[in-house]
C-alpha cells in the first residue's frame, strides 16, 4: 500500500504544478499494483484487480465522454482500481467526486469577485437550460480543480472507511 | 467510440473547471443522501426481489 500512497502523492503534486498526471505514472501504478496483488493473492487477485479496473473504466468513462473529467483523472481511477478491487474503488469515486465538489467550492471562495460572478453566471445558466456550462478557453488555473489530488484523497478516506 | 477511446488512452490532462467540479460533487452529495435515507428502503426492495426469484 506504500506504493500506491507514494504514486497517489506523485498524481496529487503532478496535478497541482502541472494540471496533468503523465501516462507513465499511471501505468507505472498499475504495473506495481498487479505485481503486488499476484504476488500476495495470487489468480484471485489477479481478477480483483482486472475488474477494479474495468469498475473505475465504467465510473470515469460517461464523466470523460461528457468533458467532466479529464484523461488523467479518469486513469488515475482506473490504476487506483487494480489496487482497491471493484467495490473500494466505487467508494474512491464516490469520495472524490464529493471532495472535488468541497475543493471547487474553497477554490471558488478564494478566488476574486470577478471570477466569482463569471462562474455563478455559468452555473445559473447551466440550471436553466439544464445543459452543461460551456467553459470559455484559456481561462486562469485557479478556476480548475485538480482533481488527481481529490481523488487521492477519496482513495485514501475509502480505505480508511474500510478499516 | 473509437476517437474517445484514443482520446481516454492519449489524453494527459487532469484539470477540471470549478463548475464541473461542483455540479458533480453535488450531484454525488444528493445521490449518497437518497440512498442513506432510503437505505432500509432499498434493501427490503431488494430482498423481495430476490425472495420472489427463490423456491
Amino acid at each position: 500500500m506504500l506504493v500506491l500512497y507514494a504514486g497517489l502523492g506523485a498524481a496529487a503534486l503532478s496535478d497541482l504544478r502541472w494540471r496533468r498526471v503523465p501516462n507513465a505514472l499511471n501505468g507505472t501504478i498499475v504495473a506495481t499494483g498487479l505485481v503486488a496483488r499476484v504476488h500476495l493473492e495470487g489468480l484471485g487477485g489477479a481478477l480483483d484487480a482486472a475488474l477494479g479496473l474495468a469498475v473505475a473504466f465504467a465510473l470515469m468513462l460517461g464523466p470523460f465522454a461528457l468533458g467532466l473529467y479529464r484523461g488523467g483523472d479518469a486513469k488515475l481511477l482506473c490504476s487506483v482500481g487494480v489496487w482497491l478491487g471493484p467495490s473500494l474503488v466505487a467508494w474512491a469515486f464516490a469520495w472524490g467526486v464529493a471532495l472535488g465538489g468541497l475543493v471547487a467550492m474553497m477554490m471558488l471562495l478564494t478566488a476574486g469577485r470577478e471570477q466569482r460572478a463569471r462562474v455563478r453566471g455559468n452555473l445559473e445558466r447551466a440550471a436553466r437550460s439544464m445543459t452543461l456550462p460551456e467553459i470559455e478557453p484559456g481561462r486562469p488555473a485557479r478556476l480548475h480543480v485538480p482533481m488527481a489530488i481529490a481523488f487521492s484523497a477519496g482513495t485514501i478516506v475509502a480505505l480508511a472507511w474500510r478499516f | 467510440m473509437k476517437n474517445l477511446l484514443i482520446r481516454f488512452r492519449d489524453e494527459e490532462d487532469a484539470a477540471t473547471a470549478v463548475e464541473y467540479a461542483i455540479i458533480t460533487g453535488v450531484v454525488a452529495v444528493g445521490l449518497g443522501g437518497v440512498i442513506f435515507a432510503f437505505s432500509d428502503a432499498i434493501v427490503a426492495m431488494f430482498n423481495q426481489a430476490m425472495a420472489a426469484f427463490g423456491p
